[in-house]
């Protein structure tokens, strides 16, 4: 993982002058960081473990991901987003008695 | 002639700022790891040799759900490929330096080191020692709430009651909301979305996550593509602009 990560730092950084990447290819990777990262999210949020749907009130990540979401969007803060987002779980868990 | 120690140490002043949010970053890793089943030793190590948060924390959810080492590493490779862009655009200020020199530097490159650096070399003459600067602010940061997250993690048993299940969840929530910045970027968003959960549900195990993020990207460009009008200007780097941001991984996109 680390052979990897670090193959994305290395070659670039070193050779660029020389090597320019295509257009294309550079619009593309911009675009890959949103795109890696919902795919990683949507699905922790409403699949559950059997591959199942999970889309019922008993799911505290639903709200708490608007929740997170929400703050996310005005403060811009990943650690206010993590914090409300994991309080609300936290909350709703209570509330429901698991 | 540039002041070398200077620029060094007015590097570790324009980064606490971002410092303190990597450490924070940092401890949701730490306890995250230690939640995957990591020891502290691994745990320490990834974030010693990876140093890319982002994938950090992809790779560790990944291993606690039990996905095989090849789609780790291919997911991996793929969060960090904006590494590819932030070390061309970083590299024209610093074409200069000797390339071992710069073989070097390269492992400290991250969405924060590097929003740092470009910054201030769009307005002053660009050192190495800057980025040295801004990157080892960053690294320590990071190391330390990493290895901090990890010892408090220990103390923490019942998983659910605090919600820690969720932690990793909102934290890509937050990563991920303050980066559509376009109409274009929601769409991306949309359909990696959808894509990524019917995928979920259809394949098992992390394929969905490559799948859903190779498709929604594509339909990013042909977006793009269609905003005719659009701005040809700001192509060229492609980073996630987090100077104004709290942490995107380590590397942004932060990796």
């Amino acid at each position: 993982m680390a052979i990897v990560t670090y193959l994305t730092r290395a070659p670039l950084m070193v050779l660029v002058g020389k090597v320019k990447l295509p257009r294309q290819l550079e619009n593309y990777l911009k675009y890959m960081p949103v795109a890696i990262l919902t795919a990683l999210v949507a699905p922790g949020l409403v699949v559950k473990d059997d591959q199942q749907l999970n889309l019922t009130w008993n799911n505290p990540y639903l709200p708490a991901a608007f929740v997170a979401g929400l703050l996310a969007w005005r403060t811009k803060n990943v650690f206010w987003a993590m914090v409300s987002g994991v309080g609300t779980v936290i909350v709703l868990r209570a509330l429901m008695g698991q | 002639m540039s002041n070398s120690r200077g620029d060094f140490l007015l590097a570790l002043r324009d980064g606490v700022p971002l410092g303190v949010s990597v450490f924070s970053f940092g401890l949701v890793y730490g306890v995250m790891a230690l939640q995957a089943g990591l020891s502290l030793t691994e745990g320490a190590v990834m974030s010693l040799l990876v140093f890319a948060g982002a994938s950090q924390f992809i790779a560790v959810g990944m291993i606690g759900a039990g996905a095989t080492a090849s789609a780790i590493i291919i997911t991996t490779l793929l969060v960090n490929m904006r590494h590819l862009l932030l070390g061309a655009s970083l590299g024209q200020y610093l074409r200069n330096e000797k390339s071992t020199k710069l073989a070097v530097l390269a492992h400290f490159l991250t969405d924060e080191s590097y929003a740092l650096s470009i910054l201030r070399f769009q307005q002053r003459p660009a050192t190495a020692a800057y980025y040295l600067g801004a990157g080892l602010t960053i690294y320590v940061t990071w190391l330390m709430g990493s290895l901090l997250g990890m010892a408090m993690g220990a103390t923490i048993t019942n998983v659910e009651r605090y919600g820690l299940d969720f932690v990793f969840l909102a934290t890509f929530i937050g990563m991920v909301i303050p980066q559509i910045k376009s109409k274009n970027l929601l769409v991306v968003c949309l359909v990696a979305a959808v894509t990524s959960v019917v995928t979920a549900l259809l394949i098992p195990g992390n394929w969905y996550i490559i799948i859903a993020a190779l498709l929604a990207a594509a339909v990013g460009v042909v977006g793009e593509k269609n905003d005719t009008r659009n701005i040809s200007d700001s192509a060229g780097h492609g980073h996630c602009d987090l100077s104004n941001q709290s942490t995107l991984d380590g590397a942004g996109g932060k990796g």
